[in-house]
């Protein structure tokens, strides 16, 4: 942010950025490996709700890009609304290797309409014998952190700094703690 | 693809904003020569008025949030106000700032704090009553918009010339009611006339430009929740209840929270005059709810497109 935009009141919209969304799929074997956690199938993108019309387009021609491409036959997408005025697009596919890919399907028809400052981040959902962890990926800020929400609210931060010394050398890992925002109720829990 | 931006389309407001800095810094140079010219007893004057613009910023955030009996809270005091800041902060790639409650049936909200790291949000308890969540939302995006826009830091150091200036009128017409003239000449007497006038013109004239530096800024900050939260016709609906509000409550009851106006959302005391629109603080709310609408019907025309 120069001196001028600070004098104008202005600042560049924050651009989403997709590039480090594949670096999940080498992690992930390391969490099965070190931790025992797997996916659970599922994976959400989220983002500050739109149009129904266009959010509708969005999920149908997703739909039939996958039903065009065999590899990713078993991957259904749905979308959802959660509480706090923001919405998903679920994909549900039990290989991760294929959730990454249609997270970033996803996510780039959406930068494509036009919505790159929507995009709030991608949750892919992990458990295992430590409970259910997800991996978070902020678009704004191009990283990943843990979250491991629990009952009423709290969260394992034990688990999700165990988790951090696991994979923190293999991902983009988001260095301010502070950062490491909830994501409340996001759909990616095992079903 | 398809960048979506209100930003530098908006030209008129760019414009107006350049010839707003352009006065101030005109007002700046008028400024410095009317203190040479003054010689003693300016550099005493500039040394207390950085002392209270150094006051503003390190403590202007306790001040406004103790005078409006307001109390940080923690995220389990109310978890869905953070949860709301949060997401916002996460959406704009903002630190996420401290939240705090006020216990008041005013309606309104501010951001206090210097810096991105250490500001606070506040929000009145009239205000999270009367609102829906989509617009309590917009507010927040608006306040958090301050936040980003460093408003807080750029208005102190803009407030500061006109401290400076008030100052310096006061300062000289004290001087001139102790006889200006002990033992000065003739000379002397006439200059020091001079840097009063010029003073009082200097005053006006800042006085002003703050009011339309701090008006523009008030626009910036809902183009900014308008992009934050894709909704601008949430803001404007916020903004049309809560001025509503605003003005049937009688202003005797608004006094104590006068001062504090720069950083409303909503300015506690509405004035009545057809001056108000020059020397307020804020534009009028039918004015904003406008411009907002103008936004809402760009993206009712064409969602997620090119603006």
């Amino acid at each position: 942010m120069g001196l001028f935009d600070v004098l104008r009141g202005q600042r560049a919209p924050k651009r989403a950025d997709l590039d480090n969304l594949f670096a999940i799929g080498a992690a992930a074997m390391t969490l099965e490996a070190a931790m025992d956690l797997r996916t659970t199938g599922r994976a959400g993108v989220c983002f500050k709700n739109i149009e129904a019309g266009v959010f509708e387009a969005l999920i149908r021609e997703t739909e039939e890009l996958l039903a065009a491409t065999s590899s990713d036959a078993g991957t259904t997408v749905s979308r959802h609304d959660d509480p706090y005025g923001f919405s998903w697009v679920v994909i549900d596919d039990p290989d991760l290797e294929d959730l990454v890919t249609t997270t970033h399907v996803v996510s780039r028809s959406l930068e494509e309409r036009g919505f790159s400052e929507q995009l709030l981040c991608a949750v892919f959902g992990f458990d295992g014998p430590p409970g259910q962890v997800d991996l978070v990926y902020g678009y704004k800020r191009g990283t990943f952190y843990p979250f491991a929400p629990r009952e009423s609210k709290r969260r394992d931060n034990a688990l999700e700094l165990r988790l951090q010394s696991a994979v923190g050398s293999e991902l983009p890992f988001e260095p301010e703690l502070e950062r490491w925002y909830p994501v409340w109720d996001a759909p990616v829990a095992p079903t | 693809m398809a960048t979506r931006r209100w930003y530098g389309r908006d030209s008129g407001l760019t414009l107006r904003m350049g010839l707003t800095l352009f006065g101030l810094g005109l007002v700046y140079v008028f400024f410095i020569g009317a203190l040479i010219a003054a010689g003693v007893g300016a550099v005493v004057v500039l040394v207390i008025a950085a002392g209270f613009a150094l006051v503003q910023i390190l403590f202007g955030d306790k001040i406004a949030l103790a005078s409006m009996g307001a109390h940080v809270t923690e995220p389990h005091e109310a978890p869905e106000l953070h949860a709301m800041v949060e997401r916002l902060c996460q959406l704009a790639d903002l630190p996420k700032p401290r939240v705090a409650i006020a216990r008041s049936e005013i309606p309104n909200a501010f951001a206090a704090g210097h810096s991105r790291k250490t500001s606070t949000v506040c929000v009145t308890t009239g205000l999270m009553d009367r609102l829906e969540p989509r617009e309590l939302e917009g507010v927040i995006a608006h306040e958090l918009s301050h936040v980003a826009n460093k408003d807080v830091i750029v208005m102190t150091v803009a407030g500061f010339l006109a401290t400076v200036a008030g100052l310096l009128v006061r300062f000289g017409v004290y001087s001139g009611m102790m006889g200006g003239g002990r033992d000065r000449k003739d000379n002397s007497a006439a200059v020091f006339l001079v840097v009063i006038l010029v003073s009082i013109v200097v005053y006006v004239a800042s006085f002003l430009l703050l009011r339309a530096l701090s008006r523009y800024r008030e626009f910036a900050a809902d183009r900014g929740a308008a992009i934050m939260t894709g909704a601008p016709a949430q803001l404007a609906s916020a903004l049309g209840r809560i001025s509503g509000t605003m003005s049937r409550i009688p202003t005797e009851d608004l006094r104590a929270a006068e001062g504090m106006n720069a950083f409303f959302i909503i300015p506690a005391v509405a004035k009545g005059l057809s001056l108000s629109s020059i020397i307020s603080t804020h534009p009028p709310a039918e004015k904003r709810i406008a411009r907002l609408m103008e936004m809402q019907a760009q993206l009712d025309a064409n969602p997620g497109a090119t603006l």
